[in-house]
């Protein structure tokens, strides 16, 4: 069967380096080193209990591991009859050769494979007894453990414990470490790990791959291949090391099989002896540079030489560091301090402050769902949590809306249009990567008009290039980066609207966030976030004219930018048409959407399916049925602009209208909820938002996390239930915690301060640290000027919230 | 269509292992009467189809003499070579079919909803009632309705809820649809007034339909991925998705009408006497096809 087998017998080979001995002492300190790294606390983990073969494929999405440059997602290392191990690199799309394919994130070679025999007897959990089984993602070191104690039918019992991660310290690097112990027997333990390519569930891609044999190293598998449809290259290092008790190594021998590579070690093992199998993986592509697998093979010479411990200890030191910006404690509530986390462990996952050429798609690096597409999931609901709690990567993420820029102005201009039109899906181009089409589950072949028509993500990207800007203070940014984004996408809606014989500017033709209602005119969401847009572009222009003339200059001279234009943009913006009914408040969601028929949601619970799946596509299009957050989207996001009746009327007329058939819509309606006051439909909304990917009859995490509804939970307890706003000066809290709720903390990045918050029922306290002084305001208008470095106190009574006091002073250590 | 469409079409091919016990037995009740006799043509078709060896199950009223049985049981000369004869050892006549059932090896029961007289409004006859109260590990319903017609089997309907508890009803639609040639299409009802199951490996129709370019298309491989990995199918079955919403049993029924379905496969819980217009009778009343129940326990 083999190919080309060709051992590389390293069984009486001495080790050659020091590096390498250090690896093997490494090894023998694994069940030391396990030992240290564990987290009891089970409010920081997730633990699948026992193996339920058909939710295989959602458990690998949750339990996927990342760094933001690569993601892995959490299979079983000998796999089942559903396992779909995968790899993922950011930006690494391949562009499959069929016509009206769009490209795809490459699942990339497995590098987890690891099989074990006993005496001969392959160690299964399809065969023997599982005595227990464990999968637990350890959310604050960023690890996935497993432990599995299995029986075989010769009744021999075997332990396995695992940790695989994704390094956050050093993003090339991946670690899997096995250790094996037989409990009750003696034998002969052979590993087979595996390098193979993904065949079957996940993608039926096989890429085109070729192992690099002039490696001077015999105990490191190279590996490079080209992504095909792209000039990509990505190399991998692959180094294994077993160690058992007794003495070390075991045999190494190596098989070749088409799209498989094999390493072979075996030890003879007594009954409760450790054997340790660890392997290191480097990852580099061309994107990083040139020759990615010298680069790689370097790398994973210095992480050798530096050791396994170091580099696992690097690793949760990271992921420690990162979670003192970013954890949201609540005490008093167990299952959403968990999800909590579990939103938090995957949105950091998921970023690289130091790639502003990737983004993060619909489903993350946890699974191959949405081809890894970037929808504006990215932008309105992710882009916040690192706004507040990890400024770098927010930047990172809107520099890659400016790298995709000349691409977006492709689309504008072949659509007919001026400026910059971003595409409703983007893959590693910024091109648009939306099907043109696909079959509807009733088998009809549906046309996919999103790419055309849901035009409003140009908008959301500028809101959160103003909002990144305004929120943290970072001038270069905005004049390297974001001013462009603002003033091209503000070009574009002078173009894409006219105005009519109303005097009014009319945006027709168009698909608001409720995607049920497609190809409409003047949606009041596209209308009000354009509106935004253009007066923000104009804003942009004349600051870039003030302050960064040379800009400002050099901007106008390239893009060809006119005074006359930049006043258009005011003029276009004072007579934007919004649909609103200052009788009633409301504003009316696109022309026409109050005559729809009205649909009574209630007589349709409980259901098991999303509201178009039961209407169907055609049906819902004519009802008054709202798929997600759309005014209600607007409102909050619009927040200071509006009255807090306009606010509270919108929220209460959308609501009871809403199917909530996209994830993006619980997390939305639980913030606008909890900010009116209406807690019982805050809480109910805040616990869906949370059980999106955790309920475990959802279904559909198979494909990877819903990334913007974690980013949208992280938003719902901030923006809404402790009601953070922004001034132009400071913060402003808005207090509405659940009557579970003993205590809410979470820290805050704000223009280079550090803030905690921290929320009981009757008082708010802040600690601050940084430079500058900020404006702390509460609901009630109680205001202080904070200085850095003390924290402050409000206590309510009866009479309503007390001024803000100072308590102590704090050091910056404290937070 | 693009060949980048993803297709809700699959041919199954895998080494994955039957589960489900072939038929030897096909037992078809008679009572004397025409509308007894329509599931005949059903019955002969199915013992060909599992090569299994067919037993007229004699349940009228009056005495049967041995020697002009065949015609006591309205079977023709033709119609009654090769049919076994299994007089009535029982003034129960549904306990004589049940027996039988039990004694035959892996036995498939094929009826007429007529057999026996009515003696409820929207009831069947009162021998159909009174087996499937007996709850019969598999079984054929034919509506006597449709009247006696030749029968072909080319294509069938599975219904699946998503559950473990379809896995039974989908190894019997793909046996049958290996041995016919026949595809399956499975229906998913998204049904309004229920909850989503709860049983963990379900895999109900999504809540969340964030994008339906990539939802609907990820849903159906999940879906048929851990159909796949139940084991319960077989190789070269060409297999359809598709998803309705409203309520289970009116949308099977429809789908079946309007697709012209031969056979609509479903698992069963066995709820039937106590419920006059459960989702499975109003399969079998409108379907317009006979309809198999694969008993799945309650």
């Amino acid at each position: 069967m083999n190919r080309s087998l060709s051992p590389i017998d390293v069984r009486d080979q001495s080790y050659s380096t020091e590096a390498e001995l250090q690896q093997v002492r490494d090894a023998a300190h694994a069940l030391t080193l396990q030992g240290e790294l564990r987290t009891l606390d089970p409010k920081w983990l997730l633990i699948d209990e026992g193996f339920t073969l058909a939710r295989e494929h959602e458990t690998e999405s949750l339990f996927a591991i990342g760094n933001g440059y690569i993601g892995n997602r959490g299979s079983l290392a000998e796999g089942s009859a559903l396992s779909a191990p995968a790899t993922f690199v950011a930006g690494v799309f391949e562009q499959p050769n069929t016509p009206g394919s769009v490209p795809e994130l490459m699942v990339l070679p497995d590098w987890t494979g690891v099989r074990i025999w006993v005496d001969h007897q392959p160690l299964s959990m399809q065969h023997g007894d599982v005595l227990e089984h464990r999968r637990i993602l350890d959310f604050r070191h960023g690890m996935l453990w497993r432990e599995w104690r299995h029986r075989d039918p010769e009744g021999r019992i075997t332990r396995i414990l695992a940790f695989r991660l994704a390094s956050l310290a050093d993003r090339h690097l991946l670690v899997h470490s096995v250790t094996l112990t037989p409990e009750n027997y003696s034998s002969v333990i052979h590993f087979e790990s595996s390098m193979e390519a993904s065949a079957g569930a996940v993608s039926l891609l096989a890429p085109e791959w070729k192992v690099r044999r002039d490696s001077a190293r015999p105990n490191v598998l190279p590996l490079a291949l080209r992504v095909p449809g792209r000039d990509t290259i990505v190399a991998f290092g692959l180094t294994s090391q077993m160690v058992h008790s007794h003495r070390s190594p075991g045999c190494r021998t190596m098989d070749i099989e088409p799209g498989r590579i094999m390493e072979h070690c075996e030890a003879d093992l007594q009954a409760g002896a450790h054997c340790h199998l660890n392997r290191i993986l480097s990852v580099f592509t061309s994107r990083d540079g040139s020759d990615p697998f010298d680069r790689s093979m370097e790398h994973l010479r210095q992480v050798v030489l530096k050791g396994t411990k170091s580099a696992v200890r690097a690793h949760t030191e990271a992921w420690e560091g990162r979670w003192q910006s970013a954890d949201i404690q609540v005490e008093g509530d167990d299952s959403l301090q968990r999800a909590l986390r579990f939103a938090g462990y995957h949105l950091i996952s998921a970023a690289n402050p130091d790639d502003s050429r990737v983004s993060i798609g619909a489903r993350t690096l946890s699974g191959p769902g949405y081809k890894g597409h970037i929808f504006w999931d990215t932008e309105t609901y992710i882009v916040p949590f690192f706004i507040f709690t990890h400024p770098p990567s927010a930047r990172a993420l809107l520099e890659y809306r400016y790298h995709t820029l000349e691409a977006a102005r492709r689309k504008a201009d072949s659509a007919g249009f001026r400026g910059a039109m971003y595409p409703w899906e983007s893959a590693d181009t910024g091109d648009e990567t939306t099907p043109k089409a696909i079959i509807a589950p009733n088998g009809e072949i549906i046309r996919v008009p999103n790419g055309e028509l849901e035009i409003h993500i140009t908008a959301d990207i500028a809101y959160a290039v103003w909002q990144y800007w305004q929120d943290t203070g970072d001038d270069d940014f905005f004049v390297s980066f974001g001013a462009e984004i603002m003033l091209e996408s503000a070009r574009f809606w002078a173009s894409r609207g006219a105005t009519e014989s109303d005097g009014f500017y009319h945006i027709r033709h168009v698909i608001g966030p409720d995607e049920y209602h497609e190809d409409v005119d003047d949606d009041a969401y596209t209308n009000l976030m354009a509106r935004g847009n253009l007066r923000q572009g104009a804003t942009t222009a004349e600051l870039l004219k003030e302050r960064w003339p040379d800009r400002w200059e050099e901007l106008r001279t390239r893009l060809l930018f006119h005074q006359d234009e930049v006043n258009t943009w005011r003029k276009l913006a004072h007579s934007m048409f919004i649909p609103f009914e200052s009788k009633s408040l409301l504003y009316e969601q696109f022309a026409g959407y109050f005559k729809k028929e009205p649909i009574d949601l209630k007589r349709y619970e409980p259901r098991s399916a999303a509201m178009d799946t039961i209407l169907g596509h055609d049906r819902i299009q004519k009802t008054d049925v709202v798929k997600q957050a759309d005014v209600v989207l607007a409102t909050f996001l619009l927040w200071n602009e509006l009255s807090p009746e306009v606010r509270a009327a919108n929220f209460r007329y959308y609501e009871p209208r809403t199917g909530h058939g996209s994830s993006l819509s619980p997390s939305i309606h639980a913030l606008m909820a909890a900010r009116i006051g209406e807690m019982r439909c805050a809480e109910k909304y805040l616990k869906q938002a949370a059980e999106i990917d955790l309920g475990n009859n959802m279904g559909n995490a198979a494909g990877g996390v819903h990334a913007a509804a974690l980013g949208g939970l992280w938003q719902a307890v901030v923006f809404g239930f402790a009601g953070l706003t922004t001034l132009a000066d400071g913060v402003s809290i808005a207090p509405q915690g659940l009557p579970a709720w003993k205590r809410l903390s979470f820290p805050l990045q704000w223009r280079g301060r550090t803030l905690r918050v921290h929320i009981e029922q009757d008082v708010v306290g802040v600690d601050t640290s940084g430079e500058e002084p900020l404006r702390l305001r509460l609901e009630s208008g109680s205001e202080i000027v904070a200085e850095p470095g003390h924290e402050y106190i409000a206590k309510k009574t009866e009479a309503g919230w007390e001024p803000w006091q100072m308590a102590r002073s704090s050091s910056k250590g404290a937070l | 269509m693009t060949a980048a469409l993803p297709d809700w079409n699959i041919a199954i091919r895998s080494e994955e292992t039957h589960t489900t016990t072939s038929i030897k037995s096909v037992v078809l009740p008679l009572d004397g009467s025409e509308q007894s006799h329509i599931a005949l043509p059903v019955a002969q078709k199915l013992a060909q189809l599992y090569g299994a060896r067919l037993y007229a199950a004699y349940v009228g009223q009056s005495q049967i003499e041995l020697a002009n049985a065949a015609s006591q049981l309205g079977l023709s000369d033709e119609e009654g070579k090769g049919v076994i004869l299994e007089p009535s050892r029982s003034c129960d006549p549904a306990e004589h079919v049940l027996r039988l059932m039990q004694e035959l090896p892996h036995a498939l029961l094929v009826m007429s909803t007529a057999t026996g007289a009515q003696t409820q409004a929207n009831r069947f006859g009162a021998v159909t009632e009174s087996v499937f109260a007996g709850k019969p590990a598999r079984a054929v319903l034919v509506h006597a309705e449709g009247g006696e017609k030749a029968w072909n089997l080319r294509q069938i309907l599975l219904a699946h809820d998503g559950t473990p508890i379809s896995i039974p009803a989908v190894g019997s639609a793909v046996d049958l649809a290996e041995r016919a040639g026949a595809e399956v299409i499975a229906l998913h009802v998204a049904a309004r007034g229920e909850d989503r199951p709860d049983a963990r490996g379900s895999i109900a129709a999504p809540l969340y339909v964030d994008q339906p370019q990539h939802e609907w298309p990820a849903w159906a491989e999940e879906f048929m991925n851990r159909v796949v990995a139940s084991g319960a199918f077989a190789s070269g079955v060409h297999f359809k998705l598709r998803v309705a919403g409203g309520q289970a049993g009116s949308e099977l029924a429809h789908v079946a009408r309007q697709r012209s379905i031969d056979l609509v496969v479903l698992a069963w819980h066995g709820h039937w006497a106590e419920h006059g217009d459960c989702a499975t009778r109003v399969v079998v009343r409108n379907a317009g096809c006979p309809v198999m129940l694969v008993y799945s326990g309650s």
